[in-house]
């Protein structure tokens, strides 16, 4: 009970996700500050197994960056070392390591080794090198996540060809879907033959705001051909019809809250656009499996098209109410969403017969949090890595030259520096006497960078950035690699749970200012 | 002992310290010295050992700062083992401040972490102005007030009024709920400062009484009668002892049962847990983040090797990652460090009581205490030094103008065990 050391962040993601944590396999490619203060972050709160694979020695300048060696680990394998440093941090928590060049494994396009992980972290790799690792990504349906930093710079580029997820869980998205606007039948009926007028004022000032407006929204209906209020004044005319209902206004907290809440009524579509574009997905109406994703979705198309609506979620938000009146709500609401749910288990079952699937797959947990998160599903598509370079998608990104602060100019500055580092094989401004000539070859590219980000032409690059890059150069702090190694393991988390929205797809820290932003060219 | 190869472990720090840069303050000039002053001279207190504390202890030791203090009273929970990774299961019940100390010095030879596991009021403005900056990894905000008083309070100003760069102690702050956190550098005086930000802070959960009293509907509604109805009526003069299993567990017997009575579905264990302790979620990777960017600034204030952040960083990690940087602007009326407020207009016929009640609520204190300062009389203090002074709450401003006790225009000395300095604010009676 108490004794649950998981227990901080079980209210964040709960059991389901932490036996997905504990289920996962990590590898890291290299084992600098930044990846090892990732996986850190992924032991102490449970992950299942992780791997290092790095083919260095631990060396004097290690102990000045990263926490886990120490000075007896000088000249041994840094693999080890490291591996053996961080499951030290949680007994739950297995580990290996494998002390040989990732390049071999990453060339040779391993994927029986690569397929036995759930997820890969990978530092400092080359363009070269991220380019293949994202066709392996690809193939497996792995997600990668790559770290670089130059200094006060950090990068962040995640992909996964597609990510599904149930539970996005969005602060501003609410679970609640109360059905105001089209009230299934026992809804409407338990509103509708609520009787208020008889109510003394205690129960009065206590109806639920949902019946109130499910009355009040009738009456509009059969006063105006069975329409909504659509604009403005119909709106506001709607709400004084709400307030003409209230015995007292002022103190009915019930009425004041159907009027704040109307919204929910004109909002409602029966089935949402980001919704329906998940429908629409080819992998929805496949006879063959792709992921229980795609099959619930599957399922949940076929309710849709007997239903004409998406599985009631069952969930009632707090509001002002007597206690019976809220219970008695409460229990509409869950046994229309245990009806639905009833319903898409079975289309499951019909539909797994028909792909001559013989394993029911889910658990009625897993079919509960499906349909209470029908309205909020999310499928999240990553640009590759290749694309990102030769052909950029230039949508969001272009309007990024139009702001004088936007961290692109560092974006420009890092796609510069790596290619750089193609060209020499090595970061730019090592020495000191380079910095001038690296300096002027890296500017060299901006032009045509520029051009293929769609920025407008009265864009003036600011190329204090590039000599800034180069002062840094392959300067390691600890400070950027303990925060790539925060918001990577919070993206792990994402990709592995299933639970929230990974960011989409590429994410700068600028530590000289402390500022970051996320870009997805 | 051993020498320390300190050049070669700290080589990554070169580059910033001996290259020029367009993106470091004018002060800056690439020198070798700035290795030195960070190795020899550069003094850091670190406030909490906890779930930031690990964390800026660590980065602050991987960062070349070697001359570091940590305070924190508390002991170790196994609940903080999921991200407060200086600790193992052997060390819960161990003072935090001295784990974290033994295991940073342990791991990062050469690093030395002094540790006190006092409340930091508990230590004077002497020991404060030891340190060149200070950082808070805190959870409560009554500390992190009384430290940004503190701090505003040991600020000297020069005949222009404006700050003596010299007294002005950085104080650099984070904070994190669940994927979400904040990392900002406070510059008294100079800067917002934590007491302006106060407003802007999330309050706390909280259920209307006549719910919890009369119309539970949730779970939360059942775990708050029992704890807040059902406990005092039982237990009388015992407080709720939160980390003892028996008396949650009494909670929670109490609000199933009543929950039951109502047909009400959902309280357990867990939840009742949630509710009675105010329980935050948090994580180790937004730990990490939040910490990370608190101690490069702490780098940059201590060696300007870059500009410091302007002044306010916050993070949101839940739906992709948005974050934004901008500077937190002093309010006006801030009670810490406001240099010259308007006097605000007070109806003679308002009582002190009334006026104090309003202060109490807007500044969120806890028993203040008020002196007028053109007479220095006292207005109205609590416990038995104040007996005489109760009668003054029941008198309006006019009628303490007309007894002598108030000017007209004055300034009222606000004391409150919540902030260590006097507050001051100016009235106006009319
Ligand atoms: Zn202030």
């Amino acid at each position: 009970m108490t004794d649950n050391k998981y227990d901080r962040q079980l209210r964040l993601w709960g059991a389901d996700g932490q036996k997905r944590l504990s289920e996962a396999s990590i590898l890291l490619i290299n084992a600098p500050a930044a990846g090892t203060e990732t996986l850190k972050n992924l032991i102490l709160p449970g992950v299942g197994f992780i791997t290092v694979l790095d083919d260095k020695l631990v060396e004097e300048r290690d102990l000045g960056t990263n926490f886990f060696v120490t000075k007896d680990s000088i000249g041994k394998s840094r693999a080890e070392i490291t591996m053996e440093l961080l499951t030290e941090l949680n007994e739950d928590v297995k580990g290996a390591h494998i002390h040989e060049s990732p390049s071999k494994y990453i060339n040779e396009k391993n994927l029986e080794f690569f397929k036995q992980f759930t997820l890969i972290i990978a530092c400092d790799l080359t363009d070269a090198e991220i380019d293949i690792l994202c066709d392996i990504g690809d193939e497996l349906g792995l997600g990668l996540i790559f770290l670089r930093s130059y200094g006060m710079i950090g990068y962040l580029r995640l992909y996964k060809k597609e990510h599904a997820c149930i539970q996005s869980k969005h602060a501003d998205k609410e679970l609640d879907d109360l059905r105001l606007a089209e009230p299934f039948e026992e809804l409407e009926k338990y509103a509708l033959e609520f009787e208020m007028s008889s109510l003394g004022s205690l129960e009065h000032g206590h109806t639920p705001y949902v019946i109130i407006l499910i009355k009040a929204l009738h009456k509009w209906k059969e006063a105006h051909d069975g329409k909504m209020p659509s604009n403005f004044e119909e709106k506001d005319a709607f709400k004084a019809t709400i307030k003409e209902m209230a015995r007292d206004f002022s103190k009915e907290a019930n009425f004041n809250e159907a009027i704040e809440n109307a919204y929910k009524a004109f909002s409602y579509e029966s089935v949402p656009y980001e919704i329906q574009q998940i429908l629409d997905n080819p992998k929805a109406d496949s006879k063959e499996f792709h992921s229980n994703f795609w099959t619930l979705v599957s399922a949940l198309k076929q309710f849709i098209a007997e239903n004409g609506c998406l599985p009631v979620s069952g969930k009632v938000p707090d509001m002002t109410a007597t206690s019976d009146f809220y219970i008695t709500l409460q229990k509409i609401y869950q046994e229309k969403a245990k009806e639905d749910r009833e319903k898409i288990k079975e289309i499951i079952t019909k539909q797994a017969d028909e792909k001559g699937l013989m394993e029911m797959l889910f658990e009625d947990e897993d079919i509960k949090v499906f349909c209470e998160n029908a309205r909020n599903l999310e499928v999240t598509r990553m640009e590759n890595y290749k694309q990102e370079l030769e052909n950029p998608n230039t949508e969001d990104i272009s309007a990024e030259f139009f702001d004088p602060d936007s961290s692109v100019q560092w974006y420009v500055a890092v796609r510069c520096a790596e290619a750089f580092r193609t060209t020499n094989s090595r970061y730019p401004g090592e020495t000191k006497e380079q910095i001038e000539s690296d300096v002027a070859e890296m500017s060299a590219l901006v032009p045509d960078l520029l051009k293929k980000l769609g920025a407008d032409e009265s864009f003036e690059y600011n190329y204090d950035h590039i000599h800034e890059i180069a002062r840094y150069s392959n300067s390691t702090l600890h400070n950027i690699g303990a925060l790539l190694g925060g918001v990577g393991a919070q993206e792990a988390v994402k990709l592995i749970t299933e639970q929230y929205t990974p960011l989409n797809h590429t994410y700068i820290f600028d530590g000289a200012h402390c500022k970051s932003q996320v870009f997805n060219p | 002992m051993e020498t320390e190869n300190l050049d070669e472990r700290y080589r990554d720090l070169d580059n910033l310290f001996l290259r020029d840069s367009k993106f470091a303050p004018e002060l800056f000039a690439p020198n070798d010295a700035l290795k030195t002053i960070l190795f020899d001279a550069a003094k850091v207190l670190v406030i909490g050992a906890g779930g930031l504390g690990c964390e800026i202890l660590k980065d602050l030791a991987l960062s070349g700062f070697r001359d570091i203090t940590v305070i924190d009273m508390d002991t170790i929970d196994v609940t903080n083992l999921n991200r407060q990774f200086l600790f193992r299961k052997k060390d819960v019940g161990k003072h935090k401040s001295e784990v974290a100390a033994a295991f940073i010095e342990e791991r990062c030879s050469g690093v030395k972490v002094t540790a006190h596991t006092n409340m930091i009021q508990d230590f004077d403005a002497d020991f404060y102005r030891e340190f060149h900056v200070i950082i808070a990894g805190l959870d409560n905000i009554e500390a992190r007030r009384w430290l940004n008083a503190l701090l505003h309070s040991m600020v000297e100003f020069d005949d222009d009024g404006k700050p003596d760069i010299a007294t002005v102690k950085p104080l650099i702050d984070g904070g994190t709920e669940g994927f979400r956190g904040q990392a900002r550098l406070i510059m008294p005086h100079m800067s917002g400062c934590f007491e302006c930000t106060l407003s802007s802070l999330p309050k706390q959960n909280s259920y209307p009484m006549c719910t919890i009293a009369e119309t539970p509907r949730l779970p939360e509604h059942c775990i708050q009668h029992a704890y807040v109805i059902q406990w005092p009526e039982h237990f009388k003069d015992k407080k709720v002892d939160k980390d003892s299993p028996d008396d949650m567990n009494w909670i929670f017997e109490r609000a199933k049962e009543r929950a039951e009575s109502y047909n009400i579905e959902g309280v357990t264990y867990f939840l009742t847990m949630g509710v009675v302790k105010n329980i935050i979620p948090a994580i180790a990777s937004t730990n990490a983040l939040v910490s990370a960017a608190c101690v490069n600034e702490a780098l940059k204030v201590a060696t300007f090797c870059n500009k410091s952040v302007d002044n306010y960083f916050m993070f949101m990690g839940q739906t992709s990652v948005y974050t934004s940087t901008f500077p937190f602007e002093k309010d006006e009326n801030c009670l810490v460090c406001a240099s010259q407020r308007e006097s605000q207009t007070v109806a003679g016929s308002k009582l002190l009581k009334e006026f104090r009640d309003e202060l109490q609520e807007k500044f969120t204190l806890s028993n203040p205490g008020l002196t007028a300062e053109s007479t220095n009389k006292t207005l109205y203090i609590s416990g038995p030094l104040g007996k005489k002074t109760k009668q003054n709450l029941e008198l309006s401003m006019a009628q303490l103008v007309e007894s002598g006790f108030l000017d007209k225009q004055d300034i009222i000395q606000v004391t409150d065990k919540a902030i260590p300095t006097v507050m001051k604010v100016y009235v106006k009676i009319e």
